[in-house]
Parts: C-alpha cells; structure tokens; sequence
C-alpha cells in the first residue's frame, strides 16, 4: 500500500546546453545547440560524429580529488537539486535519505591507458583500479553527502536514468526513504564513442530526431537530479512541491540485444503501465519527451507507438536534441527537463527536425509550444529491449 | 505478503546447480580452484582463481544461438535456466516475470575484448558485437530474449552493496505487484585483469580463503553467478521466504539466531565482520566454498535457503584438508556457535531464521533474512 505520494521537490542539471537548469531552459527555448568534434580524446575512424560536450570546468569535489568525471557530473547536478528544495547537510543528517543513480561509464571499467599498459606487461599502477572502487556513482554521491538510506547504482544502459527515478518513486512510496537523490550521470569516453560508432548508429551530422533524413544519434554528456521526497518530509519541512513523479512503467522487447521490437510491444506495455500507476487518461497528457535518439529504428519504432497510443496528436520534444544522447544520464536530464517544462508552460522545439517522416508518423514539436500544466511522459528505450516511462504531473491523483 | 524462495540456479566453482552447492557443504565436493600465472616485466607471480564450470546450457539453448554469448552471459543464463527447472514451475504469462541482476564489476573479459579489437586492429574495426555485450544489462538482456521474459528488466552494479539492492528491488516489484515472479540473480568473472587488480591489492597470495582470520590477508577471489526465482505465496512452495534486504553503516544491530558472514579473507573487511563473531546465535561465513566477490553474499542467500528448506545448519567447510582433521577455531575468538558438523535447526515455533550480512571497506552492511 502506497503510504506517500512521490514528490518533487527540487532538480539540477548539467549538460551541453548549460551548467545549470537555469542556465539550459533558455538555451532551449532560442534553439541555440552546438556539437561538435569531441575535444577531450581522438578517435582514429574516417568520419567524426560529433558530440554534446560540456565545454566548462565541473565544480571540484573539495573532499576527493580522485573523482571521476561521471562522479562530478552528478555531484553538480545534485548539488544544484539540493539547493533548489532547500536541503542542507543538517536537514540530510536527520532524515532517510537514498541515493539512485543511473550509469554507463561510471560503473565500467574501461580505463585504456592502463589496459594497454597491462597488455604490454608494463606492470600499470593500482591507481586507477582504486580510482574505479571509489567512484561508483551512486555510492560516491551517498558518500559526499553521507546519507543513511540505500544506495543504488543503475547500470540498464539508455534507460538507467529512468529507471532510477521509478526506483526512488518506489522508495518514497513504500516508506523506505524520506527523500531520494535520483536520475543519471553519464560521461563522454572514448571506448563508448567507439562502440556506437562501430554499431553505425552515430551521424556525422547533428542529430535530427524524427526527420525523414535523420541519420543516426549524437553522443553527449551531463547529469539530471530530481529530488524526490514524502509528502510527510514536504509537510514537515514547508517546502514547494514542484511535480510529482505520478506513475512508472518498464518492460522489455525480449527481442534483440541492441534493436527495438519493431513493433515496440514493450514500449507499449511500459506506456500503459506507467499511466494506470498514474491514474492518468490519455487525453489528459499535456506533452510526451520523446527518447527520440534519431536512430532510424528507434524513431520509426517510438514514433508509430506515441501516433497509435495519443491519437490526439499530443505534442512530442526530443531533448536530445540539445543534450545529445547522455546515455544512463539521459532519463534523469529528461526527467528534470520535462519538469521543467511543465513549470514553464511551454516546450522547445525539436531542433534539426525538417521534414516529416511517415514511417515516424509524428511530427515533434517544431517551435515553442504553449502548453496547459499538467501531465507530461518522458520514454527512455535502452539497449537489451528495457523500455521506461515516467509519467510526470503537477497534481497527483 | 510472503516472499518465497522457490527455486536456485548456481555456477560456480562447485559446479552448476544447487546439489553441488549441497554437495559442497557435505564436503562431497570440492571447489576448482585454478592458478593464474601472472606475468610482470621482472617476472610471473601465481594467484589462485575459483573457477567456475559451465556445463549443460547446451540443454536449454541451440549450441549455434551460443556462439555470440560471452562466458558471463552463459553463467547468468545457465543459472536463469537452472532456477526455473528447480522451482518446477513453467510461469505461463511472461508479461508478469521481472528480471533484476547484479554484479560488482559487470562483463570485465568482454570489456577488455572490446578494448583488444581496437587496440589490436584500430579504431575503425572496433568490435560491435563486444561492445552490445560489454554493456552491463547485456546479460539481463540476454535472458529476456532468450527466456522471452517480457516484465521489466533491470540491472544494478555497486559493489558490496549489489546483492542487497538486487534483493530489495525483487521484493518491492512483487510486494507492489507489478509482476507475479522475479529472477533475481548476481554474480561476477574472472579475468587476467582481475587477477592483476587484485594480486596488485594485495590479495591472491594465500593458499586459501580463512574468512574468521582477520588479522591476515587470506583473499581469493572468484567467480559465479546464482538467480533466484522470487514469488508471493508460502513456504510449501519452494525453499524459504525472503523476509527482508536492507543497508545500514557500521554495526548491526541485534543478536541473530544465525548469522552466515560474507567474510572472505578480505582484511580490509574484515574488521567490519569481527565483533559479529560474538554473536550468541550460530555464525558461518562460506566464502571457502565460492570465493571472494562483491556478490559473494548471493550465494550465502543460496546456502541460508538451502539450509531453511532441510533444517540443517552446514558446518564451516574446510578445504585444507577437507572436513578432517577438524581444525578448532581460535579460542576465546570465535563464538562456541561454530561447529564442523551439521546442526539441526530449531523450528519448533516455526520461525527459524538466517541472517546473511555483508560489508564493503568503508562499514556500510547489507543484511538479506531469510525465514522458514
């Protein structure tokens, strides 16, 4: 029995649109995006996709200088989301307080330099073994804010962040925490780069979501935190509710180890999960942040889906769009960008996107569009077939 | 809502299947323990691995279909498979089965197969195939498809605390009825990285695990994978019930009828599990039997079930020599509630319980009950 309706009461963000949600909305809303090259590695291949990175120094970690980038990237946007629902160290101490994050890079280890050095039988230094025990992402930000609730780490690839989120609407309901640090954290890496490159998935151009010369995906880079939090806690501490997180939804394809069903049953199912645990009609859906990766399949796959489940033509954003693809971060920045919008009332056009596709069946959003606030969905589809939704709104049921 | 333990697949150094996890507490079998030979540019060092055996998946999936599923992945299969043979139920709608695993470190050989069809013929012919697989959902993933589980599927990874997350998110999918079973599952791999990581942290070097020693470094590592098939319902389905997994800092609270420690010769870790040898219940620690691993507790669970379902509480195993001469534990150190022959568990009032406690290096414990 649920004993807490799970609230949203602050969220932070860092990406390549900006190094704080106040800073990203107006960046969205002028359409202004700029990938590029990556800066901060190379890659040997014949055509360079280019990448959503953060071009700013990260906050430093003034008690760890051993942090990973992925560590500092949820650090800053947990930062931010604390500040935003008035939390301090003293409030944390006294309160059930879990952390969970979605991942990719921040729980694999991957280091090539030192890979390449134990191949050559250079006996590589320990150090960045122990630099990977001490920075699992969720772990770490438990660690820096020495919180007393379960820690969680999601490692379900392009869902993780929303996965994460579902977890803490579980925790917040079920009395097991008080307040739950959630989303995703994802850092630009060489060895992933490579790996959706080797799976021709990547454009050399900027991504177009949903357009019918749409030739693949960007990578990108940031962190996304709600902070989700009981209505007793709220009560208690006279804090806004900003949103609450109203329903979740997950299943899988059981189809393909990289593409989507491609009728997308399991997205369909998640869908429907997620709005009977919301309570939520379809008509009462204000708009639908699309995982609008721009692959060819996924688009094709989520675009028929949202045109047979909505046939309200409700509106649909690809975030992507400005962040790039941010992998295990990607479901946390979405989670806090529709927020976002929802406050706003409005949503950003889907930028790069031209010319309909009728294999897409939607159109997204091609300019800031108005909306009522209300209810929204943000859809993550993962590598494996693991598909999640979220289903977001200003008022619970 | 009961939780119920209703059927366990194992691979591990034992074997595969939950009799050799048996076999192995009655010390009719032992582990396969193989030596690494680790090369250094002024030399070789040897660093002992529990090596887990992998036989008959070939049972469940068409040897072609195999070909492009790494060693891990067939772990987490083959113990997939086992845990639903073992229960003996054929769940019918697979829309209402959720998988969630676990593993501290995730597909390690296929990551750094990955890195080696880079580095060995250049960026542009990186391997796709290894880098779908090195993902850490890649093996959930892979159970999904080939077990067409249609429920949500999940993957965790952080470390010590692993097994504990995987075990609570089981429990709350099914206590909040988003699905009607659940293959929980964790587990972990050898690789020659590891073994350098981990002669390079100081363990390896010993003959063998001595868990209750915590003065001394006696740290094996190994590797393994074991799935638990969860539903709601009684104990007369099955092995147990689930009763909790939860996570805390430092010291556990409580005094407990049986407590089964993941101590594993870590030293680092060690004096975390110290002060819970005075613990007036019955205390074990089975990492001899599996190996050091962050997700080494999932196999405690295995043994706890095990030990709920046939009312026996299994001796500490010695592997050196096996079960004789019965080596006493050090006096005064070790809690007279440890024997080397198996006892009877008291279920006169019907609540016998086991404890299974693990830690990481910095205190936080994850403590998963288990009930008859």
């Amino acid at each position: 029995m649920k004993t807490s309706f799970a609230c949203i009461t602050g969220l932070g963000c860092i990406c390549a649109a900006g190094i704080s949600l106040k800073a990203i909305m107006p960046v969205l809303y002028t359409g202004k995006r700029n990938p590029s090259a990556p800066s901060n590695f190379r890659a040997d291949i014949d055509k360079t996709s280019p990448v959503f990175e953060i071009a700013w120094s990260l906050p430093a970690d003034p008690s760890a200088n051993n942090a990973s980038r992925t560590s500092l990237l949820a650090l800053a946007a947990a930062m931010e989301a604390l500040e935003h629902a008035h939390l301090d160290n003293m409030i944390l101490k006294k309160k059930r307080v879990g952390v969970v994050i979605g991942t990719t890079v921040g729980c694999t280890l991957n280091n090539e330099p030192f890979y390449r050095a134990y191949r050559d039988k250079k006996n590589p230094e320990v150090s960045p073994i122990k630099r990977f025990l001490i920075n699992n992402t969720a772990l770490y930000v438990a660690g820096f804010y020495n919180c007393s609730g379960p820690a969680v780490t999601i490692a379900n690839a392009c869902s993780s962040g929303t996965d994460a989120v579902g977890l803490a609407k579980s925790w917040i309901e079920n009395d097991i925490c008080d307040i739950v640090i959630a989303g995703g954290a994802d850092e630009l890496c060489r060895t992933t780069y490579l790996g959706f490159t080797s799976l021709l998935i990547t454009s050399q151009e900027p991504c177009r979501p949903f357009d019918r010369n749409r030739k693949g995906l960007n990578l990108g880079e940031g962190a996304g935190i709600v902070i989700v939090e009981s209505n007793r806690s709220v009560k208690e501490r006279g804090v806004q509710v900003i949103a609450y997180v109203k329903g979740y939804g997950s299943s899988g394809d059981a189809h393909h180890p990289t593409a989507p069903h491609p009728g997308g049953s399991g997205l369909r199912r998640a869908i429907d999960i997620a709005m009977r645990d919301s309570g939520s009609k379809v008509n009462e859906i204000e708009f639908i942040n699309a995982h609008g990766t721009s692959t060819m399949d996924n688009d094709k796959v989520e675009g028929k889906v949202i045109a047979n489940m909505f046939p309200n033509s409700v509106p649909v954003v690809s975030t992507k769009s400005y962040t790039g693809h941010t992998l295990g971060a990607a479901g946390g920045i979405e989670a806090v960008l529709t927020v976002q919008a929802l406050v706003d009332r409005q949503i950003p056009a889907t930028a790069g996107f031209e010319e309909y596709d009728p294999e897409c069946a939607i159109t997204p959003t091609t300019k800031n569009t108005p909306i009522k606030s209300g209810t929204a969905i943000s859809n993550s589809l993962a590598f494996g077939g693991n598909n999640s939704v979220l289903v977001i709104g200003m008022e619970h049921a | 809502m009961s939780i119920s333990v209703l059927g366990i697949g194992t691979v591990s150094a034992l074997g595969c299947g939950i009799d050799t996890v048996r076999e192995g507490l009655e010390g009719k079998a032992r582990p396969v323990i193989e030596e690494h030979n680790i090369s250094f540019t002024d030399g070789e060092a040897l660093l002992k691995v529990y090596k887990a055996s992998i036989n008959g998946l070939d049972r469940y999936v068409a040897r072609p279909a195999l070909r492009r599923i790494d060693r891990f992945n067939q772990m987490a299969l083959l113990s997939s498979f086992l845990a639903i043979d073992d229960s003996g139920i054929i769940p019918e709608d697979r829309e209402r089965i959720g998988i969630v695993f676990g593993s501290g470190y995730g597909p390690l050989q296929t990551t750094f197969s990955f890195l080696d069809s880079l580095i060995d013929f250049g960026d542009r012919c990186a391997s796709p195939t290894l880098f779908a697989n090195s993902v850490h959902n890649s093996l959930a993933s892979q159970a999904s498809i080939l077990l067409k589980i249609q429920g949500p599927c999940l993957t965790i990874s952080c470390f010590e605390q692993t097994t504990c997350s995987v075990m609570s998110t089981a429990i709350s999918w099914l206590r909040e009825g988003i699905v009607d079973y659940v293959l929980a599952g964790v587990g972990d791999e050898s690789c020659d990285v590891r073994s350098y990581a981990t002669l390079l942290l100081g363990g390896g070097g010993c003959s063998e695990i001595n868990p209750l020693s915590f003065d001394e470094c006696s740290y094996l590592y190994g590797e393994g994978f074991v799935v638990f098939l969860l539903g709601v319902g009684t104990t007369d389905r099955g092995y147990c019930n689930l009763i909790s997994a939860e996570t805390g800092e430092n010291e556990v609270s409580g005094d407990h009828e049986i407590l089964f420690l993941a101590a594993n010769g870590d030293k680092e870790t060690g004096r975390f599990y110290r002060p819970l040898i005075n613990n007036r219940g019955r205390v074990r620690a089975y990492s001899p039997l599996y190996g050091g691993m962050p997700v080494g507790n999932g196999f405690d669970i295995a043994i706890a079930a095990l030990s709920l379902k046939e009312g026996v509480v299994y001796p500490l195993p010695l592997l050196a020599p096996l079960l004789a001469p019965l080596q006493a534990p050090v006096p005064g150190e070790i809690s007279s509630g440890i024997t080397v022959v198996p006892e009877q568990i008291d279920n006169n009032t019907g609540n016998a319980r086991i404890s299974c406690v693990g830690f990481d290096g910095n205190g936080n414990y994850s403590l998963i009950t288990l009930a008859k």
